[in-house]
């Protein structure tokens, strides 16, 4: 036979019984004919044959068999083989009880789907490398003020660094702006960084058309009117264009010639549409912050040694110049700036909470699975008997733990599909990187991983239980012994389980809890029932007094639009990242040195601001159209400037501070009056501590970026277009993006606390779920296992309430073992949750005590239908059973 | 005349023997045991066949579709060189083992007639 028929034969069982039967069938017709030759009469012959023969039918299976084994044996190892049977009986196993079978397989798909996606997500948020040539090798640098609070860094500062330090083998600055981009209809807005041209040598980027600026293009007075494009404004401007280099495109009135495209995915760049020169100025003010800078070390030099020469600088930069004297430097790494503490320790805590899952499913499906062994016991008692070694059976209870993962295992990680997007949508897109999360090889490697990991985890418990069983005692009661070993391990991974859920549940319970208090933390603004409208004036078509005109034309415009009850503008639309900061002090009582000013944050409003945003006007009046400079550079300040500053007012804000002068950044600096205090507005992030604030207005700096907030009676879709048109009609020239508010902004703020509060809290659900099953399965099982001795109880007069308080005794024990195990081990994990929580410890007691309680009720109650199930067993069926 | 029933690892030896004289196929080598047996060991004919492919699968015979004498598709059997060898020691053995069966039969029957 040749190898080839052999493969056939293995493969296919129907063509080995054909052969089979041609071979019988030969050996009938060669005795017919034989038969024949004798003088047998025909309709004799074929009969004497048959019954000479013996039974077709049996001989035909045995030979099948035989050449099936054979077949297997000469083309498969014998290991695959075995395999294969074990496979076939394992899908026998299976598919006789289905029941069993698919909530095995749902838990694994759960607990392994959650694992793939999370995995997914981590992979591609926190793992996935930098976008970068060497990525571990870029750091930011920052100034720090006299006081130590990190700030952007000054043009002649950077230019003073990049030509002195030896450290960095270059530096690169840039800015964010927002260009107008005109020449296509409506004017629109691009997100624009104006980039040094070493900016994309010292990433490592190198566009993938065109090429990067030059340094002649990149000089102060004259900067280059060239541009490079993002990978997506190239694709959406240009539909990906190949012919796009030398093109124009007209941003802020300017023609920028096309020049380069930048590569996709490269973070903190990929929310870029274009990027041009910037042409950093020695001569401007070093009191103007506004520059990122990132360096690339030398070769040889290490971060610690960069420090140690950046401050050396600040200071030699500080004796020149003494109006900075004091400032210094901080580095942080680029991966640690765009990864983020928050963002890797979320990352992990949501792993770690998969992971759990993933535990607690597999002790779940080894708790289906020994409730079964001890069913089953029977048949592998059976099967010993016939001399099935202990390690074929276990090997076949492998091999049935590895075919039911595997199941699991492919519904998880086609559930990974579907939950890697609905992860995405949750995290919304303040979670950088999150959009990249994908099935990615490194996906499916953990899925098989996990896949493997369930099965020898749930596998487990079965083989051991087989360990106690023997064969002979097996096959005398099947129905009624249960080994105490058996029993005792289901408990265990009873306790195991309400343990592991218990540590997820804390752990939400503990996000809950912080997520309420941040969600709660009053942002000193109503953001329900308004729409707001970011808007950009680029000054090289607005010049400052057209600037000013066109703010004030906009804000009439909304204002008359019916519906709108107030209208105000703002340089720093609440949550969006961003803050202005300086320093102060009262006239009165001005410190000699600079460095003892107070600092805070500033902000540019209109008239009408804060009456849309719904703040309090404390004391003094509101701004007025003819706030400039004039009349003593009239300001507003915040009730905590107020009270810090005049502590001595009285407890409505501080009217001593209405009238009083203030002195702007530095000595020599504006002196400014004080017209009024509003209440606090906590606009940087929620739940950051609430800076003291100057508001200054429109007029005294026509600020280019402005978002308008409109107060409407209705946030419908009619008044948004209502507005919107009235802002186009008022102002044609400035690019109008959608219509948002105040409300949406807050939503995005707390997206990444929400995110993981949703997505543990779904986590530690399901987990619940499947402990709750775990103590109602083994209840149930328990009981119907004691029927017999219930019943006599029963029968002998017992109390069924006594029986029901036993029943839930024993329940109620594993909870309680449980729940303590499980408090006890979160307790000490708890420190890993602390870094992601406000205003709430990591032991916080209203989460302690309800969490443990919550789960104890809950166990009873899973334990409480079956517990009452018991009372109701009938002496004379129990007795009967058998 | 007795009839015997045949013992499975017996009947592996006969067919060995039997292929021992070249390729058979099924039919010939039921015939021919017989006929060797002087018809005394009785084969229930379809019993070879498990026989056959349990040689097969321990690799000492080896099958091939023929055409037999007949003019009839056959399967014909042959023995492979681990065939061989098995039925040298195989043959052996059962020698020994029917010699020394004999040799406790020709003793008892001197004991039973002490002439």
């Amino acid at each position: 036979m040749s190898v080839w028929s052999d493969v056939r034969s293995a493969l296919g069982r129907r063509g080995v019984v054909r052969d089979v039967d041609e071979e019988l069938e030969a050996h009938l017709l060669h005795r017919v004919d034989d038969l024949l030759a004798e003088g047998v009469a025909p309709n004799e012959a074929r009969a004497r044959a048959e019954a000479e023969f013996g039974d077709v039918a049996r001989i035909r299976e045995t030979c099948a068999e035989e050449r099936i084994n054979a077949a297997r044996r000469d083309v498969i190892p014998v290991g695959v083989a075995i395999l294969g049977q074990d496979l076939a009986y394992a899908a026998r196993q299976l598919r006789r009880s289905p029941g069993f079978a698919a909530v095995a397989v749902v838990t694994l798909a759960l607990g392994i789907g959650a694992t793939t996606t999370i995995f997914g997500v981590v992979d591609s948020v926190v793992l996935a490398p930098l976008p970068f040539h060497d990525p571990d090798r870029l750091v930011f640098v920052e100034e720090t003020t006299p006081r130590g609070d990190p700030f952007s860094v000054a043009e002649p500062n950077y230019l003073d660094w990049r030509a002195r330090a030896s450290t960095f083998s270059d530096l690169a600055a840039s800015t964010g702006r927002t260009a107008t981009w005109t020449g296509d209809g409506e004017p629109r807005d691009l997100r624009s960084a104006w980039v040094s041209a070493s900016f994309l040598d010292v990433l490592g980027v190198a566009p993938v058309l065109g090429r990067n600026f030059q340094s002649d293009e990149d000089r102060p007075g004259e900067r280059g009117a060239v541009t490079v494009l993002g990978h997506e404004a190239w694709q959406r401007i240009f539909g990906g264009d190949s012919s796009v280099l030398g093109r124009s495109l007209v941003l802020d009135g300017v023609a920028h010639t096309v020049v380069g495209v930048l590569p996709p995915d490269i973070s903190f760049l990929d929310d870029v549409d274009v990027l041009v020169p910037l042409g950093a100025d020695p001569a401007t003010d070093r009191g103007e912050h506004y520059l990122d800078v990132v360096g690339r070390l030398a070769p040889g030099s290490s971060l610690e040694a960069a420090r140690a020469e950046m401050a050396a600088l600040a200071r030699s930069i500080g004796d020149a110049h003494p109006e900075i004297a004091g400032w210094g430097t901080r580095l942080v790494t680029v991966r640690e700036a765009l990864v983020g503490q928050g963002l890797e320790r979320a990352g992990w805590m949501l792993l770690g909470a998969a992971a759990l899952l993933l535990l607690i499913a597999c002790v779940n499906v080894s708790n289906l699975m020994l409730a079964r062994a001890s069913a089953r016991r029977a048949e592998v008692g059976v099967r010993m008997a016939l001399g099935a070694g202990r390690g074929r059976i276990a090997r076949q209870l492998l091999t049935e733990s590895l075919l039911l993962s595997t199941l699991g295992g492919a519904a998880g990680f086609a559930l990974t599909y579907v939950a890697i997007p609905a992860v995405q949508a949750l995290g919304g897109a303040r979670i950088p990187r999150l959009d990249q999360a994908a099935v990615s090889p490194a996906v499916v490697l953990t899925c098989l991983a996990a896949i493997v990991g369930a099965a020898v985890l749930f596998g487990l418990a079965p083989v051991l239980d087989l360990r106690g069983g023997r064969a002979a005692e097996a096959l005398r009661s099947a129905r009624h012994v249960d080994s105490g070993g058996g029993r005792r391990m289901r408990s265990a991974m009873v306790v195991t389980q309400v343990a592991l859920s218990v540590m997820l549940l804390l752990g939400t319970g503990l996000l809950v809890r912080s997520f309420l208090r941040l969600a709660a933390t009053d942002p000193g603004f109503d953001p329900d029932g308004t729409m707001t409208l970011a808007l950009s004036m680029p000054d090289r078509v607005y010049d400052a007094p057209a600037r000013q005109l066109l703010v004030r034309e906009i804000l009439d415009a909304t204002r008359a639009v019916p519906g709108v009850v107030a209208a105000g503008a703002t340089a720093v639309a609440p949550f969006q990242g961003m803050n202005l900061g300086n320093f102060t002090a009262r006239e009165d009582r001005m410190p000699a040195d600079r460095r003892d000013f107070l600092p805070i944050a500033w902000r540019v409003v209109t008239p009408g601001f804060f009456r849309a945003m719904g703040m309090d006007l404390l004391a003094g009046r509101a701004f007025r159209d003819d706030d400039g400079w004039e009349d003593g550079l009239p300001v507003i300040i915040s009730a905590t400037l107020a009270e810090e500053l005049w502590p001595e007012g009285d407890a409505l804000g501080g009217d001593g501070a209405v009238g009083s002068t203030l002195v702007w950044g530095d000595p020599e600096g504006s002196r400014m009056t004080v017209v009024g205090v509003v209440s606090d507005l906590r606009d940087i992030a929620p739940g950051e501590v609430p800076p003291p604030i100057i508001y200054r207005t429109h007029r005294q700096i026509p600020w280019a970026a402005m978002t308008v907030v409109a107060r409407v009676r209705e946030t419908t879709p009619a008044t948004a277009a209502a507005i919107r048109a009235a802002v186009r009609r008022a102002a044609p020239g400035v690019a109008l993006p959608d219509v948002g508010s105040l409300r949406a902004f807050m939503r995005d703020a707390v997206a990444a606390p929400r995110f993981n509060v949703l997505v543990l809290g779904a986590f530690a659900a399901t987990g619940l779920l499947l402990a709750l099953v775990g103590v109602y399965g083994v209840t149930s099982f328990a009981v119907s296992r004691r029927v017999r001795e219930i019943g006599i109880r029963l029968a002998l007069g017992g109390d069924p309430s006594d029986i029901r308080r036993m029943v839930l005794a024993q329940s109620l024990r594993m909870a309680v073992f449980g729940v303590a195990l499980g408090s006890g081990a979160a307790w000490l994990a708890s420190r890993w949750v602390a870094g992601l929580l406000y205003e709430t410890g990591p032991h916080d007691p209203v989460t302690w005590v309800t969490v443990p309680l919550a789960l104890l009720g809950a166990a009873v109650g899973a334990a409480y239908v079956p517990a009452r199930r018991a009372t109701r067993v009938h002496p004379r069926e129990a007795l009967a059973e058998d | 005349m007795t009839r015997m029933e045949i013992l499975q690892g017996t009947l592996d030896v006969l067919v060995l023997r039997t292929l021992g004289g070249g390729a058979r196929h099924g039919y010939q080598i039921a015939r021919s045991i017989k006929a060797r047996s002087d018809e005394v060991l009785q084969v229930e004919e379809g019993a070879l066949y498990p026989a056959l492919h349990r040689l097969e699968r321990r690799g000492w015979v080896q099958a091939e579709w023929g055409l037999s004498e007949n003019g009839r598709r056959a399967k014909f059997y042959s023995l492979t060189v681990a065939g061989r060898n098995a039925l040298r020691s195989e043959s052996a053995a059962w020698d020994r083992y029917t010699a020394a069966v004999g040799k406790v039969l020709a003793d008892s029957e001197v004991e039973a007639d002490p002439a």
